[in-house]
């Protein structure tokens, strides 16, 4: 197979997944999307060291994340102070807590290490030394970011009310 | 929390954004443009290696040569300038040895491109001083060589420019070799040799060896390869390979990352930096800026902003592509800044 056919036949398998990866760790809807668009494309360009990756998945992933971290490091440089801010307010959630919110709310508590790790584990279905190495980080270095993670997001709000059987 | 519920939530949450949302067709249209603008910056980083040369090091032309020896053919560079298409390797001057492979880091591989008076270029990147590196698939390459560029700790050790002659040499025919002279690398301890295996069978070329060492100088020192460009370096300027940065400087290009150049509109002459231990301060046109940069040698990284005043204008976003800067070198009065591969971002006077 050449390099497009085998490109698009990884893409489709991937692409929800890194678009839904990149959705857990903060990112919009449309971020989502393009960030795993923009993950794709520089498969593509870089395509003899994905396919030639110990661990494709792993490889990808951190892509993925650093695509993630370039984003917000381009946001923050060029978002600029305005004295007019947008009138939307955030929907007022009490009351009408589900799951997906209360996850939501209770991941963006987490650090970002904890939170990068908590998807890579808990979505990706990655061992803890493949998160390691995805994150670039020793195995001990991941377990104690999960650990620290979980006892968090047991000990969060959000899912507490959810446990007690709050949520809609 | 259990890792079921973990996961169940996950789960849930990941699925507010619905299956299949990327259109395929458009990520393969997108990436094989991206492709293209990624093979063509890889080119432009050619000229910024040549630049580097100019720039940083002692730009010494060193001839190749070539030998079939029944299994390919190989082309190294001769030191002595006294190529002999029949001898066998190890008969070359400055036989590799171990403890002789000092200095070189990087090496630049410049190949034709499959277009015409266009070129691509391999980085080989040597991580450990005083070993070889064994070349691999990623190292080799089908097309023709046509430079060799070779950087160092310090800054730039010497560069080779394959003539087209010489291109013919390397893919499969050794009767031919390069015509020009050599240029002897003046500096006991400096690469002398470059060895690169072209196979016959795959017409792949590879990186074998890199061979520093001492030589006596050839008469033919001075000549010059019409592509090469060689510049005594400002001496002076560096300490060991430590570009020295601190100052004030006009910022006389900027390039971005398609290699167009950014120094457009009215605020473009007005760049300044200055850098002051870690702390880079200056003018993106009609802002002032700080950064935090981090130097080390020849490599420099910047950090991080400090400050910047939010006067909205189209100027040049000289902080946004500073962020690309791995690597500094300068000659006399002139600094250029590097992305990681050597393509040149930035160049400052005084």
């Amino acid at each position: 197979m050449d390099r497009d056919a085998d490109f698009v036949d990884f893409a489709s398998a991937h692409s929800t997944r890194l678009a839904r990866s990149a959705l857990l760790l903060g990112a919009s809807h449309h971020e989502a999307e393009d960030l795993a668009q923009a993950t794709l494309v520089r498969c593509y360009v870089y395509w003899p060291k994905v396919t030639a990756a110990a661990d494709r998945d792993a490889y990808v992933m951190r892509m993925l994340f650093n695509e993630f971290a370039r984003s917000r490091k381009r946001r923050w440089w060029n978002e600029r102070p305005t004295e007019q801010p947008p009138d939307t307010a955030l929907a007022d959630a009490t009351g009408q807590v589900d799951a997906a919110d209360a996850i939501a709310r209770a991941l963006s508590r987490l650090g970002p290490g904890q939170r990068e790790a908590i998807v890579l584990r808990h979505y990706a279905h990655m061992s803890e030394a493949q998160v390691a190495e995805t994150l670039g980080v020793p195995v001990g270095t991941a377990k104690s970011r999960l650990s620290r993670a979980h006892r968090q997001l047991a000990e969060d709000a959000d899912i507490e009310t959810l446990r007690n059987g709050q949520a809609t | 929390m259990t890792q079921h519920e973990t996961e169940h939530l996950l789960k849930q949450l990941a699925q507010r954004l619905p299956e299949g949302s990327i259109a395929f067709d458009g990520v393969l249209t997108e990436a094989k443009a991206a492709h293209r603008r990624h093979m063509r910056r890889k080119r432009l980083a050619v000229a910024g290696a040549v630049m580097a040369v100019v720039g940083t090091g002692i730009g010494v032309p060193v001839a190749l040569s070539s030998h079939d020896d029944g299994r390919g053919i190989e082309v190294a560079t001769d030191g002595a300038g006294t190529s002999d298409p029949t001898a066998s390797p190890t008969s070359m001057p400055g036989a590799l040895t171990p403890s002789q492979v000092s200095a070189a880091r990087t090496v630049l591989l410049t190949y034709m491109d499959e277009n015409p008076g266009a070129n691509v270029d391999t980085a080989w990147a040597r991580h450990e001083p005083g070993t070889v590196k064994q070349p691999n698939v990623g190292e080799c390459t089908s097309r023709e060589l046509l430079r060799v560029n070779l950087f160092g700790s310090f800054p730039i050790v010497t560069s080779g420019v394959l003539d087209p002659d010489g291109v013919t040499a390397v893919d499969g025919n050794g009767s031919e070799q390069s015509s020009e002279g050599a240029a002897a690398d003046p500096l006991a301890g400096t690469v002398t040799e470059v060895r690169l295996v072209a196979d016959a069978r795959t017409e792949k070329v590879c990186l074998m060896s890199v061979v520093t060492g001492s030589h006596d100088p050839d008469p033919r020192d001075q000549q010059i390869y019409p592509d090469t460009v060689v510049q005594q370096p400002a001496e002076s300027e560096s300490d060991g390979g430590v570009v020295l940065l601190d100052g004030t400087y006009r910022v006389t290009a900027l390039v971005g990352q398609d290699g167009e150049s950014l120094l457009t509109g009215p605020f473009a002459d007005r760049l300044t930096m200055t850098f002051d231990g870690g702390q880079m301060a200056g003018s993106s046109g009609c802002n002032e800026v700080g950064v935090r940069y981090r130097v080390n040698g020849q490599d420099l990284r910047f950090i991080e902003p400090t400050y910047s005043s939010q006067v909205g204008c189209d100027e040049p976003p000289l902080v946004e592509r500073l962020f690309e800067v791995r690597h500094v070198s300068r000659a006399g009065d002139i600094v250029w800044l590097h992305a990681a591969n050597w393509m040149i971002v930035v160049e400052l006077r005084p």
